[in-house]
């Protein structure tokens, strides 16, 4: 019985040292910055990809906003937008409008800088446009023009900047939806998440726990009938001795 | 009965101070722009993040810049950076000034993470007045941390490392 016991619990003594030390390194072994990639645990955890948000095209490359994540082309770009507001093609530079902050990008996505238009507009931006080589907000009923640097957005007329092209959203293909759902999915399990639910069983739902319940009460009764077998061990030989 | 309902009060109390006290925006960033040039107004200025800037960064700090340019507010010498920094899942934004290559009025302006929020508080952020960075790249300063809040910590740390570390870069620094 103590034997076939021991045995069984073989796979779990190692499950929960392994995960155990891992989740006491978590921090070392980066294990919240990476993520699962299996499509089967992904479908077993339910991450599901939310219908993007909006999207729009500029200069031949795609801003998409999927849930809170924010893509250009098929590079994730930031993280926590709210709402993606437009993009535009400025000199040098793509600019990306999310109600708070304008993103300032590369043509090969590389992120030049998020800038805080808080200190700017008393209010939340609502269109990015661009009018020649200027880039323009609205916030309300007020237009904002950047500087050539692009470091400040003060208040200005249409007739100041002249025509104001406003981008309009557009409707992402399929095969290009299609590689967003997949890296969306690509962040939604990290392995830190993972390694948690394989330490505590909950990675098997409810009975998960049980489960795990069940073999610590082996694990007590396997130390207490081992003691027990080695006291009575020890008392049978003493006479002998 | 009174004192059972006393208790759930103050329970209730605590809840609603830890929520309160945990994640959210703390100051923003005009209003802290404002305290740091009380009888001036700051221009707004960036530095181009080369690659030697990148590279001497990463040897001297051990961190990496994302983007290509970092945005400051300067008066004379006395400049204020913004810069985020993970602490364990999200980025949590300080504010640093820098004048002369030493460091104050460092406040963290917003925390999105659950744990550590305690960094916000001010017997942490003053540790690090006058500081500067010895030869190693490092705060010459000793800065206590917070028991449970480790990684906020040396987020903060490394941000205000970084702020000193970039205004060597500006045409400002003393040496």
């Amino acid at each position: 019985m103590h034997r076939w016991l021991g045995v069984g619990s073989v796979a779990f003594v190692v499950l929960l040292s392994v995960t155990g030390i891992a989740l006491n390194h978590s921090s070392d072994l980066s294990l919240d910055r990476h993520y699962v990639r299996s499509p089967w645990l992904l479908a077993w955890y339910g991450v599901e990809v939310p219908a993007p948000q909006s999207s729009f095209t500029v200069d031949a490359h795609r801003v998409s906003l999927i849930g809170e994540r924010l893509y250009y082309d098929d590079q994730e770009l930031a993280d926590r937008v709210p709402a993606l507001v437009g993009a535009v093609s400025i000199p040098s530079f793509i600019a990306v409008a999310t109600p708070t902050d304008v993103l300032l990008v590369t043509l090969d996505g590389s992120l030049v800088e998020r800038i805080d238009t808080q200190i700017f507009l008393p209010g939340e931006i609502t269109a990015i446009g661009v009018a020649g080589a200027v880039l323009v907000l609205r916030s309300g009923d007020t237009l904002y023009e950047a500087d050539e640097k692009l470091l400040t957005f003060i208040p200005c007329r249409e007739s100041d900047v002249g025509e104001i092209l406003w981008p309009a959203p557009s409707a992402i293909p399929e095969d290009q939806l299609a590689i967003l759902q997949q890296l969306y999915r690509g962040r939604g399990l990290s392995l830190e998440r993972l390694v948690v639910d394989l330490h505590s069983g909950r990675i098997f739902a409810k009975i998960g726990p049980l489960l795990l319940d069940a073999v610590g009460i082996i694990f007590i009764a396997l130390s207490v009938l081992g003691l027990l077998m080695w006291l009575g061990r020890n008392g049978r030989s003493r006479p002998r001795s | 009965m009174r004192t059972l309902a006393h208790v759930l009060l103050l329970l209730g109390c605590l809840a609603g101070m830890t929520s309160a006290s945990s994640q959210g925006r703390y100051m923003e960033t005009a209003d802290y722009l404002r305290a740091v040039f009380p009888n001036a107004e700051p221009m707004p200025n960036t530095l181009w993040v080369t690659n030697e800037l990148r590279r001497s960064a990463e040897a001297a700090l051990g961190t990496g810049i994302a983007s290509l340019r970092v945005r400051y507010w300067q008066h004379d010498r006395r400049t204020a950076w913004i810069l985020d920094e993970i602490g364990k899942e999200q980025p949590i934004t300080v504010g640093v000034v820098v004048e002369d290559d030493t460091a104050s009025m460092v406040r963290v302006l917003e925390f999105r993470e659950s744990r550590g929020w305690e960094v916000r508080y001010p017997f942490f952020t003053d540790q690090f007045n006058d500081a500067r960075l010895n030869a190693k790249g490092e705060i010459d300063l000793q800065i206590d941390g917070i028991t449970g809040a480790t990684l906020s910590v040396n987020a903060v740390t490394r941000i205000v490392r970084l702020a000193l570390f970039l205004y060597r870069y500006t045409g400002e620094a003393s040496g």
